[in-house]
């Protein structure tokens, strides 16, 4: 009895299992075909979550890089800096009227930034002046500066606009009045005012704030919007529907013929929504800022279905947003450590991911199945919101702060959720800043 | 789209050759959806020979070979029309029913055989007689780590070097499990036709 060695073997087990195949069900093509779908949905899934996060992190380094390369001078208009600074004052109710109008001046010669500073020189004694000398001191300034060329004829005008808000300000004081004579007496020449200028306006830029970076929370409270969610009517993509149908699937035959017969409790729940985000602030004035960021929120809802045979069903939809928000944000009042503003906006969610999983038990509690489905979510989720918010200054650049307002989901044809139902809510938010530049 | 909307209505219409192999996997390469349903029809009851050799239950082969598929589905385009493509898509899934077992652990398993036994010509002659189901049925009854070690090296014709990469075991692990393999197949052969 000869032994095969192993080429023998190979050959003769080949042979035997080179046309060897099984037979399959008639269906196994639509079921490959379905689980090929989920996994094609499922990669594009991942992709959108790249996209989305890349997008984030693209947005949040671009407007960085963009405010720490631009220039400091053209990120701050220094009048405006200076007049909002001490708007808050009395005492400079004029100086806020004139510098609004030099303000749009300065808009229209953006690209003139010495002479504007030399506006800002001229207006503070005319401010503290009386309306008389007011009118004088712009004649006598007009005369100062008669030989600076071109673009000059804006400072003038600027002048004229001063003056006239000035004339209907009550506000005036003799000590004023000599210290702005004096000062028209030692006025500068056009071109040491233009030197004096520039170190005026470093010494502003070195005092401000370019901007913050933040991580923060959002919970949403939604209002009562009067609609009954308990048995509400089961459309085929709800969870209660499939709760049902796993509810079905468990009950004993008999009953399952009559499942009309059958009642059913209904128990859903909406967790409370929260968001986590990281956001930035662009200021585009001393008053006004643009916020924007990224933020992630996960909607979660649980259902429970009981049938009278004590056999029940649970489920959990987790649904995954991934959002832009843009806020314009005005600031109301301001201190050293503390601030309190106001912001309105809206933000732009795109869902990238439904996961729903529902586990069935008997009537002995016992558990009998479990259903796991993955989907994406289709379009857009568009909300508006208004704040307001305070700033507090914990230790240098970091600051805490919080706020609260109100949001409003706009109906986008998304899945069910706490949003959905309630699409009106009170929010709230806490985070930390972190401040780039001196505060 | 269009293009394959009209590339699938053709296809739907006539079935491809054995010479349209070539446009077979280009197509796949392009997700049309009658190409890859061709490629399943034309491949799967083989593949899923493969898998039953491997995990010896209907079900979990049935899985295996769903999963094998969206793999060539998937990544298709990395058949670059070197060797044969049966071959590219018969190792494809011998590696998802090995990672079938890895992850499941049943590698591990250990079979303790004392006696020493060699496949000679009387059970050539059996094996020649009795049909492959059967004698899938007798290797399927082998532990977990003997038949995939005794499938790689007997059926897919992997060197035992191979098989070590593949399984993480040593050279001569692979051997002596081949070794052992054999034996109880012998065994199981005589005992049941001999």
């Amino acid at each position: 009895m000869a032994n095969l060695n192993d080429k023998e073997l190979r050959n003769l087990f080949r042979q035997k299992f080179d046309d060897y195949n099984i037979a399959l069900p008639d269906d196994d093509w639509e079921v490959l075909k379905k689980k090929y779908g989920d996994t094609q949905r499922n990669r594009r899934r991942f992709i959108w979550y790249w996209v989305a996060a890349a997008s984030m992190i693209g947005i949040i380094m671009s407007g960085f890089s963009y405010w720490i390369l631009t220039p400091a001078k053209q990120q701050f208009p220094s009048i405006a800096q200076t007049t909002c600074s001490k708007r808050n004052s009395p005492k400079n109710t004029a100086v806020l009227s004139a510098s609004v109008v030099t303000l749009k001046k300065e808009t229209i010669f953006s690209g003139l930034k010495q002479e504007k500073q030399t506006q800002r020189n001229i207006i503070h004694p005319i401010t503290t002046a009386d309306s008389s000398l007011a009118l004088q001191s712009k004649i006598e300034s007009t005369r100062t500066f008669s030989n600076i060329p071109s673009t000059t004829q804006s400072v003038t005008d600027t002048l004229s606009l001063a003056s006239a808000s000035q004339v209907n300000s009550p506000s005036s004081d003799s000590t004023y009045k000599s210290s702005s004579t004096t000062h028209y007496e030692t006025l500068p020449q056009p071109t040491s005012l233009i030197d004096n200028s520039q170190d005026q306006s470093r010494k502003h830029t070195k005092k401000q704030p370019i901007g913050w970076l933040a991580i923060n929370m959002q919970g949403s409270n939604g209002l009562p919007n009067g609609i009954n969610n308990n048995n509400a009517l089961m459309e085929p993509s709800t969870l209660d529907n499939r709760l049902f149908t796993q509810v079905n699937q468990n009950i004993s035959p008999s009953a399952s013929s009559s499942t009309q017969l059958i009642t059913f409790i209904d128990k859903k729940t909406y967790a409370f929504p929260i968001s986590w985000g990281i956001s930035f602030s662009v200021p585009i004035s001393n008053c006004w800022e643009v916020q924007t960021g990224g933020m992630f929120t996960q909607l979660v809802t649980t259902g429970k279905v009981t049938s009278t045979t004590s056999s029940s069903a649970t489920g959990r939809i987790e649904q995954n947003y991934i959002g832009i928000p843009l806020n314009l944000a005005y600031i109301l009042f301001k201190e050293p450590t503390f601030a309190v503003y106001g912001t309105a906006g809206g933000t732009v969610e795109k869902g990238v991911s439904l996961v729903e999983k529902i586990y069935s038990y008997n009537a002995q509690n016992i558990a009998m199945n479990s259903d796991y489905y993955s989907t994406t979510i289709h379009g857009f989720q568009y909300s508006l919101d208004g704040n307001i918010g305070a700033n507090y200054k914990v230790y240098k650049s970091f600051s805490g702060y919080i706020e609260t307002g109100i949001a409003y989901f706009i109906p986008s044809n998304q899945p069910e959720s706490y949003r959905t139902v309630h699409p009106f809510g009170v929010t709230i938010k806490v985070g930390i800043r972190f401040t780039f530049g001196k505060n | 789209m269009q293009r394959f909307e009209i590339r699938n209505h053709l296809y739907q219409q006539c079935m491809y050759s054995a010479s349209d192999e070539a446009q077979l996997i280009n197509d796949c390469k392009q997700q049309v959806a009658a190409a890859q349903q061709q490629l399943y029809e034309s491949y799967a009851r083989k593949m899923m020979g493969v898998c039953m050799r491997y995990v010896n239950d209907y079900e979990t082969a049935r899985d295996l070979l769903h999963d094998g598929f969206i793999k060539v589905f998937t990544h298709i385009s990395s058949f670059q029309g070197e060797g044969s493509f049966e071959g590219w898509l018969r190792r494809v899934f011998v590696t998802t029913a090995l990672e079938y077992l890895r992850k499941n652990d049943v590698l591990r398993e250990s079979y303790d055989i004392s006696t020493s036994y060699n496949l000679q010509t009387e059970e050539e002659t059996i094996i020649e007689r009795i049909s492959a189901d059967e004698l899938r049925a007798i290797i399927g009854t082998l532990p977990t780590g003997f038949r995939t070690v005794f499938n790689l090296y007997a059926v897919e014709g992997y060197s035992h070097k191979e098989i070590g990469k593949l399984l993480s075991i040593t050279e001569s692990t692979s051997r002596s499990q081949f070794a052992r393999a054999k034996n109880l197949l012998k065994q199981k052969i005589v005992a049941r036709y001999g």
